[in-house]
C-alpha cells in the first residue's frame, strides 16, 4: 500500500493526521483542562513534583513455586532494588482452591506459590518487614492471611499498607471458572473489606479497581478506561447504596491498575484523560470537593499477551517502551512485564532486567526530572481529549444499559472479549497488526542468534505442598476450625461485617477454600462469564 | 466427490486455569475452517476422556498456559486409554518450555503447538491427520 493510501490509527483506532498544529488544540483552555500538577482536573499528574518526590514503586507481579521459594524471590527482588510486592500465587490459589483439591493436580506450584494457608503466608514473608514494603495481595481471603501474619508478628495494622483488585464484583471477569463466586458475593465481600480496612487498616488501596485484564484481551485504551471508571462509579454507587460509611471514605484510598500495549502515544494520553476524567467524576457526580480525594493513581502493568516467544529479548524492548510511556503519562507503581514471560515464568535473568528496565528509565534517561514533559504537545493534547470524548460515549453506552452490573449480566463484555481476541488473531494472521520477529521479518528459529535461560520447574514441589496441607488438616484444632467457619457462614447470611470472622478463620489455619467454599455455598457461583464459541 | 463427514474436535482445557483466549482463538479457526468443534472450557482430565467417547470425536485439543503440560497431557492421555479412545488424535497448545517438548512427545501427543503459531498451522495439521478433514 502506498504512503498516501495508508491509514494511520492508534492501537484503538483513533485516526492520525500527518501533522498536529496550533489549529487541533485551539479550544483546549489550560487552566481548566491541562492545569498544575498535584491539582485537579490532575491531567498533568496527581502530585506537585510527581517523580522529583518519589519515583514510581517497582512492584513486580512475582512467584514461584513454592512460599519458601517464593520468600527468596522476593528478598531478592527488595536487595536488586523493588520497592514493593506483589503475590503471584499459582492458579489454585487465586481461584480458591486447596492444593489437596484432586481437581488441582498439575496446577499446584505452577505459575506461582501455592497458598493454602497462613501457614504458607508466615513463610512467604518471614524476614520481610512489613511495615516498611508495601505488598498486593490479590484477593481478599489472601490479604486477611497477609494481615494476620503481621498482627502475629506484632505490627500495629495501621501502619500495613498494600492493594488488591478489591472492587472486582464491577470488573467484567477475566476469566472463565466453573467455581467463581457470583457477583452478588463478591460484592458482599468486597464491600464488608473495605470498610473493616477503612477502619482498621487505613493505610491499605481498599476500593482499588483493576482492568489490567481488558488490554490483555487485546480491547481498546477506550473500552479500558470506559470499563475502569463505569467499575469505579458501580462499586461508588454500592458503597453509597450501603449508606455505612461516608462517600469520602470510598474515594481516600481508591487507586487503579491499567495495562500498556505497544501504542506509546496512546498509552501516554490515555493516563493523562483518566486523570482528568476521574477528577470530573468525582466532582460532578459524587459531589467531591477535596481534591485529595480525586487522585487518580495508576499501577501499570506491560500487558503479557504483548510479549511472543519468537526472538524473546525482542520483549525487552516491547516492555521497556511501553514502561517509558508509563512514565511519560504520570504512573505510580509499575511492572515491567518480564521478556520471557511467554516462555514460563521469569528466569533470574527475566526478573533482573525486568527491574533494570525501570532502573535505568529512573536514574538515565531524564524522563523522570521534569512533570509531564509531553504537555503541550499539539499532538498529546488532542490525543488525551479524543480518548476522553470516546471514552465518555462508551460510558454512555454502558450506562445506557443500566450501568456496569447490568452490562456485564446482559454479556456485553463477554462477547466484546470474544470480539477483541478473534479481531486480534486475524489481525496477526493479514499483517494488519504487525509483530517485529512473527509476522514481519521473520527468522528460521536456527537464523535467532541467541539462546536464552528458560526457567525450570522442580518436579517435587506439589507434592511437597499436598503433603503440607495434609498435615495442617492432621495437626491443627479442627474443632477451632470447624466453630470459626460456622461463626463465619452465619455472618456472611446476616448484616454484620464478615471480615473479623474471616480474620478468625484464617488465624485458626482455616485453609482457602474451605473459606471460599463457605462463601460458593452462601452466595452462590457465577453465571455470567461463561465463553463459549 | 463425495462430501465425507467433517472432522469432529473437542478443544478444552484441563485443570483449574481459567486463561481462555488460546482455546477461545483456536476453537474459533478450527470452527471457521469448517470443522466441527466442541467448546469444552475447563474440565478435568476424566471429563474430556468422557466427552471425547460420548461425542465420538476425532481429535482431542488441550489448551494449558499455566499448568504443567507434561502432568495435565498425561493425566488426559492416561484417562482416554481407560475409556476405549487412544485412536484419538491428541495435540496441546499454549504455553511449552524446551523441556516440555520431549516429554510431551514421550507420552504421545501427536501434535504440539506453542504459543504464537499461526491458526492456519493448526487447522492444517487436523485437516492432514484426520480422514475427511477437509
Amino acid at each position: 500500500m502506498s504512503e498516501m493510501e495508508k491509514e494511520y490509527t492508534t492501537f484503538s483506532g483513533i485516526p492520525i493526521k500527518e501533522l498536529y498544529t496550533p489549529g487541533d488544540v485551539k479550544d483546549v483552555d489550560f487552566e481548566r483542562d491541562i492545569g498544575t500538577p498535584g491539582e485537579p482536573p490532575f491531567t498533568r499528574g496527581v502530585y506537585r513534583n510527581m517523580y522529583r518526590g518519589r519515583h514510581p514503586t517497582i512492584r513486580r507481579f512475582s512467584g514461584v513455586e513454592t512460599p519458601e521459594d517464593t520468600n527468596k524471590l522476593f528478598r531478592h527482588e527488595l536487595e536488586l532494588g523493588s520497592t514493593g510486592l506483589a503475590i503471584a500465587p499459582d492458579v489454585p490459589t487465586s481461584t480458591g482452591l486447596d492444593s489437596d483439591n484432586p481437581l488441582c493436580r498439575g496446577d499446584v506450584g505452577f505459575c506461582g506459590p501455592p497458598i493454602d494457608s497462613i501457614q504458607d503466608m508466615e513463610i512467604m514473608f518471614d524476614g520481610i518487614e512489613l511495615d516498611k514494603v508495601t505488598t498486593w495481595t490479590y484477593t481478599v481471603p489472601l490479604t486477611a492471611m497477609y494481615l494476620a501474619v503481621a498482627e502475629k508478628r506484632g505490627y500495629d495494622l495501621k501502619q500495613i499498607g498494600g492493594s488488591l483488585p478489591a472492587m472486582g464484583f464491577a470488573t467484567p471477569k477475566g476469566i472463565d471458572l466453573p467455581w467463581s463466586m457470583s457477583i452478588e458475593g463478591d460484592k458482599r465481600v468486597a464491600l464488608d473489606f473495605a470498610e473493616w480496612t477503612s477502619e482498621h487498616v487505613p493505610k491499605w488501596h481498599n476500593t482499588s479497581v483493576s482492568v489490567y485484564f481488558i488490554k490483555d484481551n487485546w480491547m481498546t485504551s477506550i473500552q479500558e478506561l470506559g470499563i475502569m471508571l463505569g467499575a469505579a462509579m458501580a462499586a461508588a454507587n454500592a458503597w453509597k447504596e450501603r449508606g455505612k460509611m461516608p462517600l469520602e471514605t470510598f474515594f481516600r484510598r481508591i487507586s487503579f491498575e491499567m495495562a500498556c500495549g505497544n501504542d506509546f502515544f496512546e498509552e501516554i494520553c490515555k493516563l493523562r484523560a483518566a486523570r482528568r476524567m476521574w477528577t470530573k467524576i468525582c466532582q460532578d457526580k459524587y459531589g467531591i470537593t477535596d481534591p485529595k480525594l480525586m487522585q487518580c493513581r495508576v499501577r501499570v502493568q506491560n500487558h503479557g499477551s504483548i510479549c511472543v516467544p519468537e526472538e524473546p529479548l525482542n520483549n525487552l524492548l516491547r516492555c521497556g517502551f511501553g514502561m517509558l510511556g508509563a512514565v511519560l503519562g504520570g504512573a505510580q507503581s509499575l511492572h515491567p512485564t518480564a521478556y520471557d514471560e511467554a516462555l514460563s515464568i521469569p528466569s533470574d535473568m527475566g526478573h533482573l532486567l525486568s527491574i533494570r528496565t525501570l532502573q535505568i528509565i529512573y536514574e538515565e534517561t531524564g524522563a523522570t526530572s521534569t512533570v509531564d514533559p509531553l504537555a503541550g504537545s499539539y499532538f498529546v493534547e488532542r490525543l488525551t481529549n479524543e480518548i476522553e470524548q470516546r471514552t465518555w460515549d462508551y460510558l454512555k453506552e454502558i450506562e445506557d444499559m443500566g450501568g456496569m452490573i447490568k452490562a456485564i449480566q446482559s454479556g456485553f463484555f463477554r462477547n466484546a472479549y470474544m470480539q477483541a481476541n478473534q479481531d486480534a488473531a486475524r489481525k496477526l494472521e493479514t499483517g494488519e497488526r504487525v509483530v517485529v520477529g512473527v509476522n514481519k521479518y521473520r527468522l528460521k528459529p536456527e537464523e535467532v542468534p541467541y539462546n536464552v535461560p528458560v526457567y525450570r520447574y522442580q518436579p517435587t514441589c506439589a507434592e511437597r505442598q499436598i503433603e503440607r496441607v495434609k498435615k495442617l488438616r492432621k495437626e491443627r484444632d479442627n474443632a477451632k476450625v470447624a466453630e470459626a467457619l460456622q461463626e463465619m457462614e452465619k455472618v456472611c447470611r446476616g448484616d454484620e461485617n464478615i471480615m473479623p470472622s474471616l480474620m478468625n478463620s484464617v488465624k485458626v489455619y482455616a485453609t482457602l477454600q474451605e473459606i471460599c467454599d463457605v462463601w460458593r455455598k452462601v452466595y452462590g457461583l457465577d453465571a455470567y462469564a461463561k465463553i463459549s464459541i | 466427490m463425495a462430501t465425507e463427514k467433517k472432522a469432529k474436535i473437542l478443544v478444552a482445557k484441563p485443570g483449574v486455569d481459567g486463561h481462555w483466549r488460546g482455546m477461545f482463538v483456536v476453537a474459533s479457526a478450527l470452527r471457521d475452517a469448517g470443522m466441527e468443534v466442541i467448546y469444552g472450557g475447563n474440565m478435568p482430565p476424566e471429563q474430556i476422556a468422557m466427552t471425547a467417547l460420548q461425542e465420538d470425536v476425532d481429535v482431542v485439543g488441550l489448551s494449558i498456559m499455566t499448568g504443567s503440560p507434561v502432568i495435565l497431557s498425561s493425566e488426559t492421555i492416561k484417562e482416554l486409554k481407560k475409556v476405549g479412545k487412544e485412536d484419538v488424535l491428541v495435540i496441546v497448545g499454549g504455553i511449552l518450555t524446551d523441556h516440555d517438548i520431549p516429554d510431551l512427545k514421550e507420552l504421545g501427543v501427536d501434535g504440539i503447538f506453542r504459543t504464537g503459531t499461526p491458526m492456519p498451522e493448526i487447522v492444517e495439521f487436523v485437516r492432514k491427520h484426520v480422514s475427511g478433514g477437509q
